[in-house]
């Protein structure tokens, strides 16, 4: 009867507390589920879209870091915006939304020769994001580009290699 | 007489790119570009020289820039109500040269729908690819 009951608690328990989409990033739990849109393929294969940290740091702290991080990763930094750069004026502009801008122009050149339309995925970006008391890091996930938009391209490779640079940027920005 | 031609049949992702290219120069492409993007009501924010990085770099390059564009009611909507889709903008092109010829080549953003499958978002992929397919008219309208 009491193993019953405790099968019963552990069954309850699983339905209610969320055991997937929860990502460590070195040791902050973000709950990427919740931000993501997680779409399945007839292929089986499935990415989420976009790659997202939750910052320990303060907006400017994490902008800081994120740039070390860049660099760390043997990327260059190209430049720092504001997502409404160049829609709407100095004044009115937000800094509550940054884009972190990189390149490693060997991988770029790299790129450009297996596929002339990579731009589109151009530059590598970061954007950073205050809602409320939490900073966001959010990256679109290269896989889940080539998996819904690119599948032909002959890009998996690059792909897998950029999507494994942003987990490795937005990581050690968080430690 | 110019020789344009619209590309609608490339295998490796036809539904899933908006590319057009055509004879004129380079720079003239780029100038069409642009305004067909402003004639649109959109503005276009910055022109990255990818080609000079490279460049400087050491890499060995023919032209090849991006193009941001946007409008400022979109970065607001997606600020209130969809902020990882601040991600997705600003808007852009790429603008290579391509022997003799300049593509010029975006993703067609009704495909967003495929990463971002939110139906409260569709209709902006759609008004979006819209009017990214009505300014790639106009850069082949200009040159004609």
């Amino acid at each position: 009867m009491k193993i019953n009951i405790l099968v019963m608690v552990l069954f309850l328990l699983q339905m209610f507390v969320p055991v997937t989409g929860l990502a460590s990033t070195t040791g902050h739990t973000v709950d990427i589920q919740a931000a993501t849109q997680h779409v399945s393929t007839q292929q089986g294969e499935s990415y989420d879209t976009f790659i997202i940290a939750e910052s320990p740091y303060g907006f400017a702290e994490t902008v800081k870091q994120l740039k070390l991080a860049i660099v760390a990763n043997n990327f260059r930094f190209i430049r720092e915006q504001t997502v409404d750069y160049g829609f709407v004026s100095e004044a009115m502009s937000s800094d509550n939304e940054v884009i972190l801008y990189f390149c490693n122009f060997a991988l770029l050149d790299e790129a450009l020769q297996l596929e002339k339309r990579v731009g589109v995925f151009l530059p590598c970006r970061i954007t950073i994001i205050q809602e409320g008391d939490t900073v966001k890091m959010i990256a679109l996930n290269p896989k889940r580009l080539k998996e819904a938009l690119f599948p032909s391209l002959a890009l998996g490779r690059m792909c897998e290699t950029m999507h494994d640079v942003y987990q490795h940027v937005l990581d050690e920005a968080a430690l | 007489m110019l020789l344009l031609t619209l590309l609608v049949a490339q295998p490796a992702a036809a539904d899933e790119m908006i590319e057009v290219s055509c004879t004129q120069p380079f720079s003239e492409a780029m100038m069409h570009l642009q305004s067909s993007i402003t004639g649109a009501g959109y503005s276009v924010s910055r022109v990255q020289h990818v080609d000079m990085g490279l460049t400087a770099a050491g890499y060995a390059t023919d032209k090849y820039r991006l193009v941001f564009f946007g409008k400022a009611k979109d970065i607001l909507w997606a600020r209130e109500k969809m902020p990882e889709l601040l991600t997705l903008l600003p808007l852009k092109f790429i603008v290579y040269q391509d022997g003799e010829n300049a593509s010029v080549v975006t993703l067609d953003p009704a495909t967003f729908a495929g990463i971002y499958p939110d139906p409260a978002a569709e209709h902006v992929f759609q008004r979006w690819s819209t009017d990214v397919r009505a300014i790639v008219e106009g850069v082949l309208a200009c040159t004609e």
